[in-house]
């Protein structure tokens, strides 16, 4: 490459990220809520149900909850775990952690305990926050735990520790699939969540008129703005029943009552939703919804062109696609679908505000066309791992490209477009996903190896573009008695369900690579041997 | 339609979706791995269109969709009216 290609390819990468625009930094999202309390107090803010709260009053009893958080001795600053489902208490639970100064750590009241137990033993949580239905699972694990079903609580006065919270402290620790055995904290700031809420609301606008609906379980990040992004902005979010959001029948019937505006959906689950949705022409039930936005996964373009003929031509519905890793606070590129049109791609588009995309390789920056590893850099970058300084020095690197600013390491194949869009091209490692959720195969095979009859195992997903992927361990063991059944059932100690393999084959030896490694790729092309 | 073939006619859906030959009537599709819960989704979509049905949110438990037995039974309640 001569002189005048590597000047031409720094200004491409210039122009794709050129992406500086103000945003209110010193503030935490807590301060933010507040002064949309202030403004709009007796609007609707949240609904369940039948049951709904004005920004007033969930700024009451979220304050009721610091009151309570201080009176019990937690730390300011600290971290605040919370199990719940779906609920109005999940709300306040969450608004309660922040009015104290403190980051939220989400947990599933479907994790396996001892999945429970590492957590906890990771984040050394001050507190322990639960509701009536959860409160039996956490109550042996911590001395001090608060169920927000308890009327005592907004019997307390009101208050705000906001302040103590800067805007580079933690809000948040979502924990993810690790690749050695342990899931992993990724601790995000607030000013990360302000950037990336900011930016979402000068590109696609939510007012009083519009109300988003809540259905991605609080422990994946997609969450973030679904639970946080109406409260700055004077919007209405929507709360989905628990295990409505598997159902096209419970989502229909939750947009056309609460008149849902904005919505998310996994590519996977969208498929399935559109089928559902084109087979008996329920579109006009879902007149209200304005913009969809997927993530998680690969949005690919039978899906907008399925999409375009049921809702974007019918009722105007727009449709985004977004990326992002965990890592980089929920998303860090968009792409808006076109309307109409041949598709052939679905790219992932331009990264947001304050945001730095790079497709590095061994050389440097690569060119247009040419594939490389999907690195960011930006405000949207996480603190890192918790307690793991070694993993995060790992993915977390100084940039090579701008002195003195850090890169996270997507461990994601992309290219640059010509049009300056970015394509994704799939993962360099065994990290898979199954309808958005991200696992390492590795995190799978090291519980796998700690049965005593297994000796060496290999796991992968089967059947990947189906609507069936097939998580399938193969094993090598001595104990030929090993069944599905119980192999299921020591997995299911460690692992939620969503991790544990379907099918246990046991193997006389693993198929081979050149250079001598497992041949993952021929496990992968192994018929069932099920039938 | 009788329960007979109501049940056949699941049954074929099944076998074709997770291509394979034979399936017992009283196998959990679902806690057996053979298939995820978006199969659910598509099922549900095959059993309204086939069997002139409408899946309400009061239908939305998992018990219904577990076997082909319990499909077809949950298909033939329906078609009675017996679930509203």
């Amino acid at each position: 490459m001569n002189f005048h290609e590597i000047s031409n390819i720094d200004i491409i990468y210039r122009q794709l990220n050129d992406t500086v625009f103000p945003y209110p930094k010193d503030k935490t999202i807590c301060q933010l809520f507040e002064a949309q309390v202030e403004k709009t107090p007796d609007a609707t803010a949240v609904i369940f149900g039948e049951e709904v709260l004005t920004y007033r009053e969930l700024n009451r009893k979220a304050g009721q909850l610091a009151y309570a958080l201080h009176q019990n001795g937690v730390e300011k600053n600290g971290i605040i775990g919370l199990m719940m489902e779906r609920s109005l208490e999940m709300i306040i639970g969450l608004y309660g952690i922040l009015k104290y100064g403190a980051a939220y750590l989400p947990i599933s009241p479907d994790y396996p305990e001892k999945r429970m137990e590492y957590i906890l033993s990771d984040s050394k949580p001050g507190c322990l926050i639960g509701q009536s239905k959860t409160i039996d699972k956490i109550i042996g694990f911590h001395s001090k735990c608060i169920n927000l079903n308890d009327e005592y609580i907004y019997e307390l006065p009101e208050y705000s520790y906001a302040d103590y919270a800067r805007p580079n402290d933690l809000m948040y620790v979502i924990y993810t699939s690790g690749s050695t055995g342990n899931p992993k904290g990724v601790m995000v700031e607030h000013h990360s969540v302000v950037n990336r809420l900011n930016w979402m609301q000068r590109r696609y606008p939510v007012t009083h008129d519009d109300t988003i609906m809540q259905k991605t379980p609080f422990v994946f990040d997609v969450s973030v703005w679904e639970l946080f992004w109406w409260s700055i902005t004077g919007a209405k979010l929507s709360i989905l029943k628990p295990g409505f959001e598997k159902f096209p029948q419970g989502i229909i019937e939750e947009v056309e009552r609460s008149k849902i505006t904005t919505l998310h959906f996994v590519p996977s689950m969208f498929n399935s939703f559109l089928n559902y949705i084109g087979s008996e022409d329920y579109t006009a039930k879902l007149l209200s919804l304005r913009q969809i936005f997927c993530s998680g996964e690969a949005l690919t373009p039978a899906h907008v062109k399925k999409f375009n003929t049921l809702l974007g031509q019918k009722n105007g519905t727009r449709l985004t696609n977004l990326y992002g890793p965990t890592e980089a606070t929920v998303d860090v590129t968009y792409y808006d679908c076109p309307g109409s049109g041949e598709i052939i791609k679905v790219p992932i588009g331009k990264p947001i505000d304050n945001t730095a995309m790079y497709i590095l390789g061994e050389s440097g920056l690569m060119p247009p066309g040419e594939k490389g590893e999907l690195c960011i850099a930006g405000v949207g970058l996480a603190r890192g791992y918790l307690n793991q300084p070694k993993l995060s020095d790992e993915r977390f690197v100084d940039s090579p490209v701008c002195r003195g600013a850090r890169i996270y390491r997507t461990g994601d194949y992309a290219r640059l477009l010509p049009n300056g869009n970015i394509e994704y091209l799939g993962r360099m490692d065994n990290q898979v996903k199954i309808r958005g959720l991200r696992i390492e195969l590795g995190e799978i095979e090291a519980r796998l190896c700690e049965h005593e009859a297994v000796s060496q195992c290999v796991v992968v997903l089967k059947d990947v573009e189906s609507i069936n992927p097939v998580l399938t361990a193969y094993l090598l063991t001595a104990d030929s008695s090993l069944t599905d059944k119980k192999m299921k059932m020591f997995l299911r100690n460690f692992l939620p369900d969503y991790m544990v393999p379907n099918h246990y084959i046991i193997m006389d030896s693993f198929p081979k690579t050149m250079n001598g490694k497992v041949d993952r790729n021929a496990l992968a092309l192994l018929k069932k041997s099920k039938e | 339609m009788e329960h007979n073939s109501i049940a056949e006619k699941i049954n074929k859906y099944v076998l074709d979706s997770v291509n394979i030959d034979r399936i017992d009537f009283d196998m959990d599709i679902f806690e057996e791995g053979l298939v995820s819960s978006l199969f659910a989704i598509e099922l549900m979509t095959f059993l309204e269109k086939n069997f002139e049905i409408k899946i309400t949110t009061n239908d939305l438990d998992m018990n219904n969709y577990k076997c082909i037995n319990s499909i077809t039974e949950f298909v033939c309640k329906k078609k009675a009216g017996d679930l509203g």
